[in-house]
């Protein structure tokens, strides 16, 4: 062995701490980059020559800087991210809903009560003109408070529809980024090893991929991965395949109009339907089709059931002197969208005096206004829970109205302690990831410490090389 | 606790604390504010649906008792008017008695005679506020003319006394009260006094002594009428006394529903303030006390 080693072995030694310094620095320089996973450079001694027999080191030199990665927890996580975004969605989607229409909706079983109240006092005093304008403005109220909650409702389903063509956009990013890191990791795979910011990179964006839609990962031999929603399949390779956002035609509980999730094939079709039902996505859709849809379809029985009932019992009633004007509010044909489409009666509008107290032209007649008061004691409307229809009618108007609050009351409850707990789990799975990935800037502290002292000594060593070739040289001086 | 700790677990982790027992005041500060355990569906679904519909209940409650208690002052008035009216068939009677004499002086008779017709017919025709006691539907206009000629109709104004009950009426036929229609010896008021004063007229002995039973029987049959009304009378403050009751337990029920124990709510509120405070001195000593600034001075 020639001096010349303690030079090779001791700039290896510079090269290798100074490598797992720039290791550690990266580190500290990612504490805070989600999805980073820290990473360690390792070590390993080079015994090279034997001289005179023996087994001489021969330095040292980092063989890999390894990713410190559990694939089981990252596994966790990705499953439960498309819980936890669609639970997300869910819960934030209903309490939002909950704080727009809960107030409209208990404003709208009260005046739907006023207005029954309302007939109620007119059957004491069937003659007198403050209280037909009493009623008239009742009925007024109703109209305008139906028509209030399916606005809000119709809204929040727009919005839900809006967010859903905005996400698109957002899986569709993503899912280009992820075709991009496949062909980069393969290539790097197989020229460089590992590329730990390329697939900790890819990771992340599968997270926040599962976070917006559901989907199934597969891995092939070259590391790239491929992502099937359903039966859709979004990248494979380095191909990946857009969402498109579309409105469609009435079908099942969707609406004519409802935006659904179509994907666009390589040819350029857009014919493929994508079954979203996980991750932020699956969220929004289910608060439109499993919520909201059911109670616009609810309120609209409500309505329709209140007006029909109303309709048939002032229409039989004689007006002073007269016969009926007629209903109290303009004929609805059928249930769908009566809610929307409520209004009074022009001719009651413009004229209170002509609602209808009695069945004669009596003017202390009351029978009409006595039944129209009825109407509101009746069990008329069919129970209404988990967003499925009884067929007997068991609850009366206003309670029909309350239990549809209740409905989304309960499920807004629910989905909030799903995604309590949903959140929890998710913690305690980065918690858990954290512990094993994260960087623990003590940790590299004193990694950084380490590793500069053995720089420093491997600096040491060159300089005896050095020292103890100046010794040799000056020999022949 | 896992055993290695990474520098962004302690940020979440105190970020996370914070976040929960702020939360958690916020809560326990809407209790304290709106003083109710429930403020939307939400919080307890089952309990929000209940309540609402024990408050629809007594909104609907509270309405049925105003209009009852109107019903109350209109059979009053019914009560007042027949009361007025049996005093004028008593004291009809009494004329009637000294007009069956031979001796007695008939012309002086005639003229308290016809001023109690007149008053009987004007009660008969007594009204609450604008609406007349006796004529059925017929409210607006006088139940009898001067002639006592019947002008209204049979019909029974009814109002409910309770929600979903069947409406009990509130007035009382004229033509049974006091046409004595449909009673087994039922008597014609009007026809009574109509004869009386043209017996009066024609100084027609037999015919003032053939009114006598008839006042008597008229008599009986105002009675027969009060006693309908006190029934009615007593239907209608049995359902209000019913009604006071049911809604006191009612309006306690929705308040056990829905209304915040403030003991409970405030010592919670102090609670959560007090966890708030302690994540944040924690925290802001875990935070600003980090082992890695020592390691890297």
């Amino acid at each position: 062995m020639a001096i010349n080693d303690i030079f090779d072995i001791g700039r290896q030694g510079i090269e290798a701490n100074r490598r797992a310094l720039t290791t550690t620095s990266q580190n500290v320089a990612n504490a805070n980059t989600p999805g980073y996973s820290r990473q360690r450079a390792v070590f390993q001694s080079d015994a090279r020559s034997a001289t005179g027999g023996v087994m001489l080191g021969g330095g040292v030199k980092i063989e890999k800087v390894m990713r410190i990665h559990n694939d089981f927890v990252q596994g966790q996580i990705m499953e439960e991210a498309k819980n936890h975004g669609g639970l997300r969605a869910r819960s934030e989607g209903l309490m939002r809903i909950e704080g727009q229409v809960n107030e409209r909706g208990r404003d709208l079983a009260e005046r739907v009560n006023n207005f029954f109240n309302a007939f109620r006092e007119l059957s004491t005093n069937p003659e007198q003109a403050t209280l037909k304008l009493n009623a008239a403005n009742a009925a007024e109220d109703v109209a305008r408070s139906f028509r209030s909650v399916i606005q809000s409702l119709e809204t929040l389903k727009n919005e839900a529809d809006l967010n859903l063509m905005g996400q698109v956009g957002g899986v569709n990013q993503l899912t280009r980024e992820v075709a991009t890191l496949n062909e980069q990791i393969a290539l790097n795979q197989a020229v460089r090893g590992e590329p730990n910011e390329l697939l900790d990179r890819r990771e992340e964006i599968l997270r926040q991929l599962s976070g917006k839609v559901g989907f199934q990962t597969y891995y092939d031999d070259r590391g790239m991965a491929t992502i099937v929603s359903g039966t859709a399949v979004l990248v494979q390779g380095t191909q990946a395949n857009e969402l498109e956002a579309v409105r469609s035609a009435a079908r099942g509980t969707k609406t004519e109009g409802s935006v659904e999730i179509m994907m666009v094939d390589r040819m350029g079709n857009r014919n493929i339907p994508v079954r979203v039902e996980d991750g932020e996505m699956g969220g929004m859709m289910h608060i439109r089709d499993n919520v909201i849809n059911p109670i616009l379809s609810q309120v609209d029985a409500a309505a329709f059931e209140f007006s029909q009932q109303v309709n048939a019992a002032h229409t039989v009633g004689v007006a002073d002197g007269e016969t009926s004007v007629g209903a109290i509010f303009d004929p609805i044909e059928n249930a769908s969208g009566a809610a929307g489409r409520i209004q009074i009666n022009s001719l009651i509008k413009d004229n209170p005096d002509a609602i209808v107290g009695g069945l004669s032209q009596g003017p202390g007649d009351n029978r009409v206004a006595l039944s129209i008061a009825a109407i509101g004691e009746k069990t008329v409307m069919p129970e209404f829970f988990g967003g499925q229809k009884g067929d007997t009618p068991r609850l009366t108007l206003t309670e029909s109205l309350n239990s549809t609050m209740g409905f989304l009351g309960a499920e807004t409850q629910r989905e909030r302690q799903a995604f309590e707990s949903s959140d929890r789990i998710m913690s305690q799975l980065n918690n858990y990831r954290e512990s094993v990935s994260g960087v623990s800037l003590e940790e590299e502290a004193i990694n950084m410490i380490q590793y500069q002292h053995a720089f420093n000594a491997a600096a040491k060593a060159t300089k005896v090389g050095d020292e103890l070739l100046q010794t040799i040289l000056n020999i022949k001086q | 606790m896992p055993t290695r700790v990474s520098t962004n677990q302690i940020y979440t982790g105190g970020l996370e604390h914070i976040s929960q027992a702020r939360g958690h005041e916020l809560s326990s500060a809407e209790k304290a504010q709106t003083n109710k355990e429930v403020n939307r569906p939400s919080d307890a679904p089952a309990t929000w649906v209940r309540a609402s519909n024990l408050k629809d209940g007594l909104s609907t409650g509270d309405n049925i008792q105003r209009n009852v208690v109107i019903a109350n002052h209109f059979m009053t008035a019914a009560d007042t008017a027949l009361t007025q009216l049996q005093e004028f068939i008593q004291r009809t009677q009494e004329l009637a008695i000294s007009a069956a004499d031979g001796n007695a002086r008939r012309d002086m008779i005639l003229k308290d005679a016809q001023g109690l017709w007149s008053s009987v017919l004007q009660t008969m025709n007594s009204r609450y506020g604008d609406r007349g006691l006796f004529g059925g539907f017929q409210t607006k206009a006088p139940a009898f003319d001067a002639e006592g000629n019947f002008l209204g109709d049979n019909n029974a104004i009814r109002i409910e006394i309770a929600a979903g009950s069947e409406p009990v009426p509130i007035n009382f036929s004229a033509s049974q009260i006091f046409l004595g229609m449909g009673l087994k010896e039922g008597v014609d008021i009007p026809m009574i006094y109509k004869n009386f004063i043209q017996g009066l007229q024609e100084n027609n002995v037999e015919l003032i002594q053939s009114c006598l039973p008839q006042l008597i029987q008229a008599n009986e049959q105002i009675s027969l009428g009060r006693g309908e009304v006190a029934g009615r009378m007593s239907q209608v403050s049995r359902a209000l006394d019913s009604y006071a009751s049911e809604r006191t337990s009612t309006a306690d029920s929705v308040s056990q529903l829905e209304d915040a124990d403030a003991y409970k709510v405030f010592s919670e509120l102090a609670r959560d303030q007090t966890i708030f405070q302690s994540a944040l001195m924690t925290n802001k000593k875990v935070l600003t006390e980090a082992p890695a600034d020592i390691l890297f001075k």
